[in-house]
């Protein structure tokens, strides 16, 4: 088993290219797709920062708070972009809008969980966006439409198993290392995929200019 | 500390072997959402490549259609035209050169109006053929109506028709493919069916048109029909097509023949 610290440092540094790369990618992009290079950014910038603030050993946990509301909140935007239903987009309002008053109604009442792995903000986070992934499979079924699928099922696998991981999160330090040891895994495997989705769909074609003869008859 | 470290462990082994059933869980359905993704997609490939192969048939079938009709009419052109008028000038050229006594000269004159008169007969059967002037100027109605009356004229066949339709209720185009439609069948029933018997039923019921043809005649196997589907049955499809309606057909050897068409 290599060392945690390095498939994380691996999962930082793809995640760096990917958002690079799709940012370079931005103008072109249709409006789906520019919402995950948000994504793409600001989980970076969360990263960074956790990352800056775990080096001098400062208290970096509430950071995940931003980190699972973040991507509910651009993921769902996402999703209500790409799933063509009307039904569905207004669905997802519904929930977004309910979630976010769920949690500050939670967080007023539990003012002392801002420093600890929540749980209930996992949970409440993650869930809304599984199912959407879910819809989001339906939907693309029967479509030749392939865009968002490696993303999507990405996400699909990560989302469905790290939330059970960062249930344990707020379990004892020692015994937390082959939880992120699996966590950084799935997270690799992931952003390989959203890789894996900007070459296919995002990489300029190498277009081959037409060679024109003209023959001259004399 | 003890009771707690060996708690957690337990603890940990659970969301591990959790998070295994789970990882399982996704793979496997997202293999089986790719695998059913791509027979669908075949599906829908084959059925568009079905539909593509069947047009390509139907085209190939009025290109057949119409250059047998071309062979009809440069064969009408030759036989009933040009020959009288072969005779014609043949008679004028005998007027002219010829030092004919009275009663010949009678003869030849008559031989020539008897032949032009034949021949003005022929180019107008030809053109009504073709198109019948009747269509035109009075309906779709009074079209059949005729055409049922020179086939029961005839004696080869009885057709009995109810005709309930108002004019100019479909496009003269689509009075046309109709009517067309009604020509095949009459023309089946009588040389493929040996019908004795068929009727002709149209009822239009607000903007919709159903029409009803049946007849007493040999009929066919309709599975046999189904596999490599004559010119004349291809030429009843596509115009039903053209006219935007659906058909169906009944019928089974030595059991007649029907045929249903919705507009």
């Amino acid at each position: 088993m290599p060392p945690v610290r390095y498939l994380i440092y691996f999962g930082h540094a793809l995640l760096l290219i990917n958002a690079l790369l799709y940012i370079k990618s931005y103008r072109k992009n249709s409006v789906a797709f520019n919402i995950f290079t948000f994504y793409l950014s600001f989980i970076l910038i969360i990263q960074l920062i956790t990352s800056y603030k775990g080096y001098f050993k400062e208290n970096n946990i509430y950071l995940s708070h931003y980190y699972f509301i973040g991507q509910f909140v651009l993921l769902s935007l996402l999703f209500k972009k790409i799933l063509k239903k009307r039904v569905l987009q207004k669905v997802i309002t519904i929930i977004l809008i309910f979630t976010l008053i769920a949690l500050s109604v939670f967080y007023i009442i539990y003012p002392s969980s801002y420093y600890q792995f929540n749980i209930f903000e996992i949970l409440l986070t993650s869930i809304p966006l599984i199912l959407f992934c879910f819809l989001f499979f339906i939907q693309t079924i029967d479509g030749s439409d392939k865009k968002f699928i490696y993303i999507i099922s990405g996400f699909f696998l990560y989302v469905l198993c790290s939330t059970l991981l960062f249930s344990a999160g707020n379990l004892e330090k020692d015994t937390r290392n082959i939880i992120w040891w699996t966590n950084s895994i799935l997270y690799l495997v992931y952003q390989l995929l959203i890789f894996v989705e900007w070459y296919k769909h995002l990489k300029k074609p190498i277009k081959k200019l037409p060679v024109k003869t003209i023959d001259y008859k004399q | 500390m003890e009771g707690l470290f060996s708690k957690d462990n337990q603890l940990i082994t659970i969301v591990i072997i959790g998070v295994m059933l789970l990882l399982l869980m996704a793979i496997s359905l997202l293999l089986f959402f790719f695998f059913s993704r791509k027979k669908i997609v075949e599906k829908e490939l084959e059925k568009k490549t079905l539909e593509i192969s069947h047009q390509k048939e139907m085209i190939q079938s009025i290109i057949v259609t119409q250059e047998e009709e071309r062979k009809r009419i440069a064969q009408d052109l030759h036989d009933d035209i040009s020959s009288k008028l072969n005779v014609i000038n043949l008679n004028a050229n005998l007027l002219k050169d010829g030092e004919l006594s009275k009663e010949e000269y009678i003869i030849v004159n008559d031989s020539i109006l008897d032949a032009t008169d034949k021949t003005l007969e022929s180019a107008r059967k030809i053109a009504h053929n073709l198109l019948p002037p009747i269509l035109d100027k009075f309906g779709l109605k009074d079209a059949i109506e005729e055409l049922a009356d020179s086939f029961n004229n005839s004696r080869k066949i009885t057709i009995n028709y109810i005709i309930n339709y108002k004019n100019k209720q479909l496009s003269s185009q689509s009075e046309l493919h109709l009517f067309r439609i009604v020509q095949e069948l009459i023309n089946n029933s009588v040389r493929h069916g040996k019908a004795k018997n068929s009727t002709i039923t149209i009822t239009s019921i607000g903007t919709k048109i159903h029409f009803y043809y049946k007849d007493d005649g040999v009929g066919f196997n309709l599975k046999n029909a189904l596999l490599k589907k004559g010119i004349g049955m291809k030429n009843i499809e596509s115009r039903v097509a053209l006219l935007r309606g659906k058909y169906s057909i009944k019928t089974s050897e030595n059991k007649g023949f029907e045929i249903n068409i919705n507009t």
